[in-house]
């Protein structure tokens, strides 16, 4: 077994939009999710964010059409043969060139996102280009620096969502010591293939922050139950799941089946939050319900034949 | 040289038809872009599958 190595991760930062991870080069049009300020290809500080740069492209535009407007004026007031039509062909083209300013202004927003759309769609290789550089940067860093190559990935990863770069991750999460305390992402490692790493990450991120556990985890467990059983300590990556799962009653109505499965390998806390849970909804869940008494009763039985204490229970503040 | 001056008038017409031309079919168009410009989700979903191989619902 490979001794997990001790690392600190920075903390992941969550755009509304994936798009704006993306940085391109003011000087060689390089895409880039990776650094912030320094274009990796050309060295320059030149990089800045898709929006600043659908900004730049928009007012670029825009004011070449004011300057066609107002060449288009002076042109005018040049050929014009009296002092009065010189004057007319001022007035008339301030005033045009003002209205196509006023409305340049009123749907700047709108233009800008039309940039956005027809810069990705005009750069669509050279980003996916970009992301690819990316990758091979971060696994230039996989032996060396494997939690600096894990959050390039991770950055990648918001915009590339495959399985090979999900695998890598979860990969190398499985050689970290994982600490609570870490900003631990699940959600966007969920692959459509069976990865044991990513199996092994869900039952880790289970038993530390089980609030990551949400309904892709419990389905990928689901889909993937025999291969996960068969693995070395797959039982309790299942149970882990299952306990986690038993913090919501949503997921309680949509997975009895695979919660009672494993009830009889729920730690005290979690198989008494799913017995307050079934007490709320008498009736419902008859099977989990007799599952869940059978265990509880069974557990209590060996307390008593060993003397002990019930252990306090401290997860009370869930939903 | 008065025939050909005379002639420059014209010249200052039509560059005020053109700009009134360009003026007003670009407000136009800018008035109307809000109603055609995409939703920043729309580009995000775009751009998301058009780098993760996926084909845009129809």
């Amino acid at each position: 077994m490979k001794t997990k190595t001790a690392v600190t991760f920075k903390p992941y930062e969550r755009t509304e939009y994936a798009y704006e991870k993306l940085r391109v080069c003011r000087k060689c049009g390089h895409y880039t999710v990776l650094s912030h300020d320094v274009c990796p290809v050309c060295g320059k500080h030149a990089l800045i964010d898709v929006a600043t740069a659908a900004r730049r492209e928009a007012r670029k535009k825009m004011q070449s059409e004011l300057l066609f407007a107002v060449l288009l004026t002076l042109l005018a007031m040049f050929f014009a043969d009296t002092v009065l039509w010189m004057g007319i062909s001022a007035a008339v083209g301030a005033a045009l060139t003002a209205m196509l300013w006023f409305a340049q202004r009123r749907s700047l927003e709108a233009q800008l996102r039309i940039r956005t759309d027809r810069m990705f769609a005009r750069d669509r290789d050279r980003i996916r280009h970009g992301l690819i550089q990316d990758i091979r940067a971060a696994e230039a860093r996989l032996q060396s620096e494997p939690a600096r190559a894990y959050e390039m990935l991770r950055e990648v990863g918001t915009l590339l969502r495959n399985d090979p770069i999900r695998g890598l991750q979860a990969e190398l999460l499985q050689t970290f010591v994982l600490r609570r305390d870490m900003d631990l992402l699940l959600e966007p490692l969920i692959m459509d293939g069976f990865s044991p790493h990513l199996a092994g990450y869900i039952g880790e991120v289970a038993k530390l922050n089980r609030e990551l556990i949400k309904e892709s985890a419990i389905r990928y467990c689901l889909r993937y139950e025999p291969q996960i059983r068969n693995m070395n300590r797959g039982e309790d990556i299942l149970a882990a799941v299952a306990g986690a799962a038993v913090r919501m009653k949503r997921y309680i109505e949509l997975y009895p089946e695979f919660i009672r499965r494993y009830v009889h390998k729920l730690p005290e806390e979690r198989l008494e939050r799913l017995r307050d849970l079934l007490s709320q909804h008498a009736g419902s869940f008859p099977q989990l319900k007799l599952e869940a008494d059978e265990v509880y009763r069974m557990r209590h039985r060996e307390r008593h034949s060993h003397g002990r204490m019930l252990p306090p229970r401290d997860d009370r503040g869930e939903s | 040289m008065q025939s050909l001056t005379s002639y420059f008038i014209y010249l200052t017409y039509g560059m005020l038809g053109i700009l009134f031309l360009f003026a007003a079919i670009k407000s136009l168009l800018y008035i109307r872009s809000p109603k055609q410009a995409p939703s920043r989700a729309d580009i995000d979903t775009k751009l998301l599958n058009t780098l993760n191989d996926r084909r845009e619902p129809e």
